[in-house]
């Protein structure tokens, strides 16, 4: 793969979602809140699409913090309930209402994480769904497997700034008023936790997926 | 390409161990990297073979960790997000959630006129308009006003009770009147504190 020339986009790297997040980001901001008007003003089917837009990064980033479905979905649950008691006196961004969710979201599994409330340890969750692969996706559910474990050996706020970069898009600005630190803070916070990644997935990368 | 510099906010080139930095916390994703500094990691990269081999290292780091592949959420979460936020809230005839709503504009009138009517009632009776010396309340065998240590006192003292009703002509009457006047403006002031502290605090 080669590297981006002057000027070039983030052409050829696999994260692409990240990509989609920051260019819809403004348009995104502006609808979220005319959806939060209409709910506030009691449309039901306001508060339903906020709903639909946000549930599955929130329920996919409590997983990647909490590493377990149960525990996801409960601090995705709770932090939904707070937004919803929010909206009525909510006013417009920054932060913006997918910073707010995340950082509420953040806050609630680190707070499971301190206070021992997990429900399953990451090793021992196993979707009901992986249990009927068929064998073709052995190797990529151990590989789903090795990076699950390898989030789970950062530490709580290494994880976050991590998943919020590299997997939902948040600017190191974004990062660093939902983590509470500055800029260069969460810098660090990114090195050492890429780093402790690509110790742990050494096997992944010298090994890389589709290669003999 | 400098050297030795840790940061650099778009002041011409950038060291290698600044690019070093970036692609290990940021990833080889130029949309990731601190703005002030992508174009010059960029022009770093065209000039630079060990910057470019930094650079494979993080892409490498970066497609490994695109494996991950949190499951959506169940369609369960999903209602019980929706369900949960509706049964917090009654629901009104239209289908709208009521207690997200403002408190509709005339009961807002109907309580701002009950205050403004308490405070002037309190105004009018307040106690710089009648001034009543309350030794001078007192009924024939009962205690003044004045004298009066509680609330049971006072209206023992007063000729609501009293057989014989002061005939409002005479003096003493109108100096009875009078210790009535007060109590009542003393109860009715309590009551206008209170009706405008219960606003303030709303």
């Amino acid at each position: 793969m080669p590297p981006p020339g002057r000027g070039a986009g983030p052409g050829g790297v696999r994260i692409a979602s990240m990509t989609l997040h920051r260019s819809g980001q403004l348009s995104d901001s502006v609808q979220d809140e005319a959806l939060i008007r209409a709910a506030a003003a009691g449309s039901q089917d306001a508060w339903r699409r906020l709903v639909d837009r946000h549930l599955p990064a929130v329920t996919g980033y409590a997983w990647s913090m909490l590493g377990n479905r149960a525990d996801a979905e409960d601090v995705a649950q709770d932090t939904f309930l707070r937004f919803f008691r929010k909206i009525a006196t909510w006013q417009a961004g920054p932060p913006s209402v997918r910073a707010w969710l995340h950082r509420v979201a953040t806050n609630l599994s680190i707070d499971r994480h301190r206070t021992g409330r997990l429900q399953a340890a990451v090793s021992s969750d196993a979707d009901p769904a992986d249990e009927s692969a068929d064998a073709d996706m052995d190797d990529r559910l151990d590989r789903q497997a090795q990076l699950r474990r390898a989030l789970a050996a950062l530490t709580d706020r290494q994880r976050a700034a991590v998943v919020l970069v590299h997997y939902h898009g948040f600017t190191q600005q974004e990062v660093a008023s939902m983590l509470d630190t500055s800029v260069e803070a969460v810098e660090s916070l990114l090195a050492r936790g890429r780093r402790v990644l690509r110790d742990r997935l050494a096997p992944i990368l010298e090994h890389p997926e589709g290669e003999e | 390409m400098m050297s030795g510099a840790e940061t650099n906010r778009g002041q011409g080139p950038v060291s290698l161990n600044r690019v070093r930095r970036i692609l290990e916390a940021y990833g080889a994703a130029p949309a990731t990297w601190p703005a002030a500094e992508r174009a010059a990691v960029l022009a770093a990269l065209a000039d630079d073979e060990d910057a470019r081999r930094l650079w494979h290292e993080a892409a490498a780091l970066d497609a490994a960790l695109a494996g991950l592949a949190p499951p959506p959420p169940t369609e369960a979460l999903r209602r019980q997000v929706i369900e949960a936020a509706q049964a917090s809230l009654p629901k009104s005839q239209d289908g709208l959630w009521t207690g997200l709503r403002p408190p509709p504009v005339p009961r807002l009138a109907a309580l701002a006129a009950v205050a403004a009517g308490a405070f002037l009632l309190g105004l009018w009776l307040s106690p710089q308009v009648v001034q009543v010396d309350l030794d001078q309340t007192a009924l024939p065998g009962r205690a003044p006003l004045a004298a009066a240590s509680d609330m049971g006192d006072a209206l023992a003292a007063l000729p609501l009770v009293d057989p014989d009703l002061p005939d409002m002509a005479d003096e003493d009457g109108i100096r009875r009147s009078a210790g009535l006047l007060q109590m009542a403006t003393i109860a009715t002031d309590g009551a206008a504190s209170q009706a405008l502290t219960g606003l303030a605090l709303e």
